[in-house]
């Protein structure tokens, strides 16, 4: 389906034709944190259905003066005022680079947020840093990112202690405020998502899921990766059909070590050997780590966690 | 939950093949406690165990309970995936789809006979 390129109105005047990500100007300075979009869609390879569903949901906010000014749909169906999605899935499946993409393609600035920049460690105070974020976000009409936001999106604390616990809550509690009142666009990254707070559910209407590839789309990241510039004898057909579970960052990886020691060695081309070997240590790295994943991150009362440590046979620990 | 010190000990033998699986799972926690106290820079004060059926895969899930200078506890959840065939049986009926199955007793039991 064809995409309107007609960007979203904003303070600039409106332009007919979608700003490159290059051309695109930041607005006046309002914090650091405030980007261009280093990615577009035609950057990226993604499952065709996670693109769609993208498009689906983006396109509400792009053309919402149309649909509920112009077309008066909203007499009859609420006009949604934010838009807040969550890309979920496993790492290196190309979450943050669609949120990109999303800015790029609505011509708007990217602000990306660290949950760990914000969090302090004195009562509070994290709240109003999390509001600051949203102000200068507000002002510079961006797009707002939340990367790895598992944490920050987990269950809240149900059983309060302590002061600790009671600001735990009071974070979160400000963050649903402040996604209610928000007119921009929020996206967050995950890794997990089923033991989210059942308040963001509702507050989060699209939940993306970003799947590894499969067998055409690992040979579309191959052929994407190794371009015709690059020397290789690799047969991307039998590497797509055997590699399942690899990332496209996985790929993006093993082709720049393989080049590197391709290079190093003084070799004209990258032989198929080399690149297996570069996936293979990428595949040991991660048993090494054991799977390492960390599915689930959260803060918890001093309650649940001493109910925990007393839960075994013999009793306390 | 089960102490760290417990765990960072542990010397599992034996050639069932549930004695197998705790021997990874524990080999497996040894690594994920540095890691994970490295991460969020806290200590570890105890974990758990789980196990978890996500379709024709299973997880087995490893928890760390950490707290901070001010109080805060945290509870990180590590996953190692496994195959089919590296889960002893009576474990994997136990697991059923998405919801997860407290092993914690099963792994004391394994560490105090060992």
């Amino acid at each position: 389906m064809p995409i309107d390129p007609t960007p979203i109105k904003r303070r600039d005047p409106p332009r007919d034709e979608p700003q490159k990500v290059e051309d695109q100007k930041a607005p006046a300075a309002v914090g650091s944190l405030v980007e261009r979009p280093k990615y577009r869609f035609s950057d990226m390879i993604l499952a065709e259905e996670t693109l769609q569903e993208i498009q689906d949901a983006i396109s509400v906010f792009q053309f919402r003066e149309k649909l509920f000014v112009e077309w008066k749909l909203a007499n009859v169906i609420k006009s949604p005022a934010n838009m807040c999605l969550d890309f979920y899935g496993e790492p290196g499946t190309g979450k943050s680079m669609a949120a990109n993409a999303v800015a790029a393609q609505l011509g708007i600035p990217i602000m990306r947020v660290d949950y760990a920049d914000i969090e302090s460690k004195y009562v509070g105070e994290t709240s109003k840093n999390l509001t600051k974020l949203f102000d200068r976000a507000s002002a510079g009409n961006a797009l707002l990112l939340f990367d790895e936001a598992d944490a920050l999106l987990s269950r809240r604390v149900t059983e309060m202690s302590s002061v600790t616990d009671v600001s735990v809550n009071q974070t979160r509690s400000v963050l649903l405020t402040l996604l209610d009142r928000f007119s921009g666009i929020v996206i967050f990254t995950t890794n997990f998502i089923s033991n989210y707070d059942p308040a963001f559910l509702r507050r989060i209407p699209y939940h993306i899921h970003f799947p590894l590839p499969d067998e055409a789309g690992r040979l579309a990241l191959l052929r994407h990766y190794l371009s015709d510039t690059v020397p290789n004898t690799i047969d991307f057909a039998q590497v797509a059909r055997d590699r399942r579970g690899i990332s496209g960052a996985d790929i993006a990886n093993a082709t720049l070590t393989a080049a590197l020691r391709t290079a190093r060695a003084g070799l004209a081309s990258m032989s198929q050997a080399e690149f297996e070997a570069a996936l293979d240590r990428i595949a040991r790295s991660k048993r090494d780590n054991s799977g390492w994943s960390v599915v689930e991150e959260r803060e918890v009362s001093e309650r649940y966690a001493v109910s925990q440590i007393e839960k075994t046979r013999g009793g306390t620990v | 939950m089960i102490a760290v010190a417990l765990i960072l000990g542990a010397i599992i033998v034996g050639a069932s093949v549930i004695s197998r699986y705790w021997d990874k799972i524990v080999d497996f926690m040894k690594k994920a406690i540095y890691r994970v106290q490295a991460r969020i820079d806290r200590v570890v004060q105890g974990c758990r165990v789980a196990i978890r059926r996500l379709g024709d895969r299973f997880q087995t899930l490893t928890k760390y309970y950490s707290k901070n200078e001010q109080g805060r506890w945290r509870e990180t959840v590590v996953a190692k995936e496994m195959d089919k065939s590296e889960v002893p049986e009576k474990y994997r009926d136990f697991a059923a789809l998405e919801d997860e199955f407290d092993l914690t007793p099963e792994l004391e039991l394994q560490l105090h006979s060992a």
